[in-house]
């Protein structure tokens, strides 16, 4: 039996090889999606080799074929819109269509109809098309209505009125048009809105029923009536909606304002109440002569409850999604800028170029907007102190005044967890042995009530946190006397030592035990646990004190933990990460300028004199060290400790995302985590705090 | 005699609409994706387009937002299948004037090309 | 934990080093793939090779040969990285090749026996199973891999 294609042969032919092509690009494509590669590509492909399937053979008249492409291409389209995950059922479901459409085209092939029955496959298509589908929509061509009688005044509120009014005065007449839809025709709310801009070509529309909204998201019958103002008259806009495909019927009549001021005055009440104004955005698409409010109602509606709840892990995950895009972010740079400089394909590296610029930007900006939604006031962990200090004042009895100030400042979340045992170390510390009895204070002429201030600011791009008291201040030869009795450094270490390196011996562990607290002006409880701490999260701390005036301890925080800046640096074929928070300089010299002190290699930088570490020594690296003339150096400090790095060659400076090494590798002395570079490689990043201990021990 | 551009990636629907157009007295241009449409419609600056949406290397959409870029008077004409009522209604958004959808019936084609260029 | 070694039926990949052929239970086995650049990390326990780039996370790659005490082999194209899981993380082990899946039934794996498998504590060993073409040491990966304690670097709040 022939099949009776309205096609001539020469138009079959072309028909069929497309129909070939397109057929094993959707096999082809079904192929790799069921190994899970670059699925999104995929199913644009697919969905559009099924798409232009279905239109040709629609076109020819074969209906079988495009009754399969139609169930096919609808399944397609929920894939590709994530409403339908891409299982294998379905993915077999697909494979089998496609033997089908085989079967189809060796129709058209031999010019006879196959005894193929189609409905199982695609009434199964529909159901998954089904599935995970929500309610049906409603369609335009299903919604009939009854409307040839809707001869009915459009009414208006008093805002409309004002425009109305204001109308007239510009010379221009009300006109109600009344529209009917052949229910048959297609995509009415697409034509519905192509009449809504004709409309707009003669004149001003003051409203409409539906409203445009309700008309895009398809909530219409198949009437629309709109309230012009024009300086047309009725015959002119009659005659232009007319022209138009599927209207069935168009009145146009003159709007008179004077009946409507008292409905109008009525409304004006309504749009106050809001839950009345509710209850008339809910009643949409009827159309009768229900006054819909564009006003106060709806957008009131929208504004409030503007905030969700986020699991934290959700926004865990984001940003080390975020983190991988920073990542292929510096890769793609890194491409675009090869291929420039080998001048090669021009046009397209330049378009590579603009298009990793603008991926460069916007990155940055969800990096931005992530990092914003992780950030928390530091109130929720401020919140608990003003009642810890109170009780330790108590006990130890002294008068404290405790003042926060900055509680607004928001900070990554993460770093607020870590910085809460340190804050408490250092208040607690600050009211113990800082503050002096109210005693002591008179004595010394200060009021009775010591002065406790906890303070957080924006600074640049890092949040500081200070701790400061108005008390005694640390006395710094007592620090290195106790320093000296330990045994932690020698008498003419004390004698060198300047104020600042002299201060910083707090945080040296073993200064104190909690027992000896006193011995050394009371600093020294677990000072460096809150150094450790909060050196962790890349972050410093400093001391300023005054004896007889107080101390601060003024803790530096980065504003995330997750991404941070370092200098990249190579030696050998590693390449190592040193944030950027403790590099102070890079330095090129000559291996002459290296200087033996004490069996140590040291350089002297503007007179202070630094100790060299070799990485490939402390990490026992079998790297053929090759002596250059020239060796860079990188200049690292914390806590005003210094020390050069030894490497081969400065790589450079980027973001790099903090991975962790994981429970199986653990803890490494000297590195504190790794990243993943532009190529695809791991690099550690350096423990700088951890490397100083070895170098300065 | 008005002349016509005709953008679909099916070289198969191009032929008919060019048969259909040509035998009633239009002059034809063919472009077989957005992108060609673009470069097409300014070399020839047709009368009317006539654009399919679901297209590979630029849509129909970004097609018509391009075109329009570059004459704001331009007429364009969706072609559209069923159950594309979002992409049409977007396309009239961006300046298409009109729609058509598949599968063509010829008179469909013609009045309505007929109503744009005479 | 123990008794799931035990059911009716298992599933391993079967990976060779050196001369000997080892299986896993295919339940830990996330992926196989080839060879990868590895990024050494000093101090750590001998047998772990270094860290690579799995789509992302960073992932520790055992090296079994020093474990179990084999010698050293060239990396060939044949080398693969064995992607498991184990405890909830992901780590990598290197294979000289890997073969396939095979599905054992309980009758077929036996107790190991420490005069079969010389260099390998049999703490290591969930069972062995004879083949025609030789035996294949199904590993206890929780054991082999097992974590050690903790130094006294962490510790501190």
């Amino acid at each position: 039996m022939g099949l009776n294609l309205d096609a001539s042969p020469e138009e079959l032919k072309l028909f069929l090889e497309e129909v070939e092509e397109h057929l094993q690009v959707i096999e082809e494509d079904l192929v790799r999606l069921e190994k899970e590669e670059g699925t999104e590509e995929l199913l644009q492909e697919i969905f559009r080799a099924a798409h232009t399937l279905k239109g040709s053979s629609a076109t020819i008249g074969h209906k079988r074929m495009a009754e399969l492409t139609h169930a096919m291409e609808s399944v397609l389209d929920k894939l590709r819109k994530k409403q339908l995950s891409v299982r294998s059922d379905v993915i077999d479901l697909l494979f089998e269509a496609l033997d089908n459409l085989r079967v189809l085209k060796d129709e058209i092939v031999n010019d006879e109809e196959s005894d193929i029955d189609l409905s199982g496959i695609v009434s199964r298509l529909q159901n998954v098309r089904e599935e995970e589908a929500g309610p049906p929509g409603v369609t335009a061509e299903g919604a009939n209505s009854d409307a040839t009688g809707g001869e009915k005044w459009i009414e208006v509120n008093w805002e409309e009125i004002e425009r109305i009014k204001a109308e007239e005065q510009a010379g221009r007449h009300l006109l109600q048009v009344h529209i009917l839809f052949r229910p048959e025709g297609e995509m009415l709310p697409v034509r519905a809105f192509i009449v809504m801009m004709s409309l707009r070509e003669l004149g001003n529309v003051i409203k409409s029923e539906p409203t445009e909204e309700q008309i895009e998201k398809e909530e219409m019958g198949t009437e629309l009536k709109v309230l012009l103002a024009t300086g047309k008259d009725a015959a002119a806009v009659e005659k232009r909606v007319k022209e138009l495909p599927d209207i069935a019927d168009v009145k146009v009549v003159p709007f008179s304002l004077q009946s409507e001021e008292k409905t109008a005055d009525k409304e004006g009440e309504a749009a106050l109440q809001p839950a009345a104004a509710e209850k008339n955005e809910e009643k949409d698409g009827g159309g009768s002569g229900e006054v819909k409010k564009k006003g106060g109602g709806s957008n009131g509606r929208i504004r409030s409850g503007r905030t969700v709840r986020v699991d934290v892990e959700l926004l865990d995950d984001l940003m080390n999604l975020v983190g991988e895009l920073v990542i292929d972010r510096t890769r793609l740079f890194r491409i675009a800028s090869t291929l420039e400089a080998t001048g090669q394909l021009d046009e397209v590296a330049q378009d590579l170029s603009r298009t990793s610029v603008h991926i460069g930007r916007v990155t940055s900006q969800l990096q931005e907007q992530i990092m914003k939604a992780r950030m928390l006031p530091v109130e929720s962990l401020f919140n608990k102190f003003p009642r810890m200090v109170r009780d330790l004042a108590q006990k130890a009895g002294k008068e404290v005044d405790f003042v926060m100030e900055g509680q607004e400042t928001e900070l990554d979340r993460s770093i607020i967890e870590e910085i809460g045992d340190p804050l408490i170390h250092l208040l607690r510390n600050a009211v113990d042995h800082g503050i002096e009895t109210p005693e002591e204070r008179e004595k010394a002429g200060k009021p009775r009530k010591g002065r406790v201030l906890l303070k957080a600011y924006h600074e640049e791009n890092h949040i500081i946190i200070t701790v400061s008291d108005d008390g005694k201040g640390i006395d710094v030869e007592k620090v290195k006397e106790s320093a000296v009795k330990k045994g932690l450094i020698s008498p003419e270490h004390a004698a060198r030592m300047s104020e600042k390196e002299a201060l910083n011996l707090i945080f040296a562990s073993g200064l104190s035990t909690a027992q000896k607290v006193t011995d050394v002006s009371g600093r020294g409880v677990g000072m460096d646990v809150v150094r450790t701490n909060i050196e962790k999260i890349n972050g410093t701390i400093e001391i300023n004190t005054v004896p007889g005036q107080g101390t601060e301890f003024r803790l530096k925080l980065p504003l995330t933990l997750a991404i941070i800046r370092a200098l990249l640096v190579s030696l050998g074929n590693n390449v190592y990460a040193i944030p950027l928070s403790s590099v102070d300089e890079t330095l090129r010299l000559n291996w002459d300028a290296v200087e033996k002190v004490s069996n140590k290699e040291v350089i002297v930088v503007r007179g202070r004199v630094l100790p060299l570490l070799k990485l490939d020594e402390v990490f026992s690296l079998k790297i053929g060290a090759q002596k250059r003339e020239k060796i860079f150096v990188v200049v690292v400090s914390v806590g005003g400790e210094q020390m050069g790095i030894v490497v081969d060659r400065l790589v450079g400076e980027q973001e790099i995302v903090i991975k962790s090494l994981g429970n199986y590798i653990g803890d490494v002395p000297g590195i504190s985590g790794a990243t993943i570079l532009g190529d695809g490689s791991v690099a550690l990043i350096l423990d700088v705090p951890s490397l100083l201990k070895k170098a300065v021990p | 005699m008005p002349k016509i551009l005709v953008v679909d990636d099916a070289a198969f629907m191009r032929m008919r609409l060019n048969k259909l157009l040509t035998e009633n007295g239009y002059e034809v241009i063919e472009a077989e994706n957005g992108k060609d449409g673009v470069e097409k419609y300014e070399k020839e600056k047709p009368d009317l387009v006539l654009m399919d949406i679901t297209m590979p290397v630029m849509d129909g959409i970004t097609a018509v937002e391009e075109i329009k870029k570059r004459d704001p008077n331009a007429i364009i004409v969706m072609c559209s299948a069923l159950g594309q009522q979002n992409m049409v209604l977007a396309a009239v958004k961006a300046g298409a004037k009109d729609f058509i959808v598949k599968p063509y019936q010829p008179d469909k084609i013609l009045s309505t090309v007929k109503r744009f260029v005479g | 934990m123990r008794e799931e070694g035990m059911k009716k039926e298992g599933q391993y990949v079967v990976f060779r080093l050196g001369d000997e052929n080892y299986g896993i239970d295919v339940n830990h086995v996330r992926e196989i793939i080839t060879m990868q650049k590895i990024t050494e990390v000093p101090g750590t326990r001998e047998f772990i090779e270094g860290v690579i780039n799995l789509r992302g996370y960073v992932i520790p790659v055992f090296n079994l040969r020093k474990k179990f005490s084999l010698p050293e082999r060239e990396v060939t194209r044949a080398t693969r990285i064995v992607v498991v899981e184990v405890e909830g993380e992901a780590v990598g082990i290197i294979g000289d090749e890997v073969y396939e899946v095979l599905r054992l039934a309980r009758e077929e794996i036996e107790r190991p026996s420490p005069s079969i498998v010389a260099g390998i504590d049999s703490e290591y060993i969930k069972g062995i199973a004879k083949l025609e073409r030789g035996l294949v040491i199904l590993l206890d990966l929780e054991r082999v891999l097992q974590r050690e304690g903790r130094s006294s670097l962490e510790s501190t709040a």
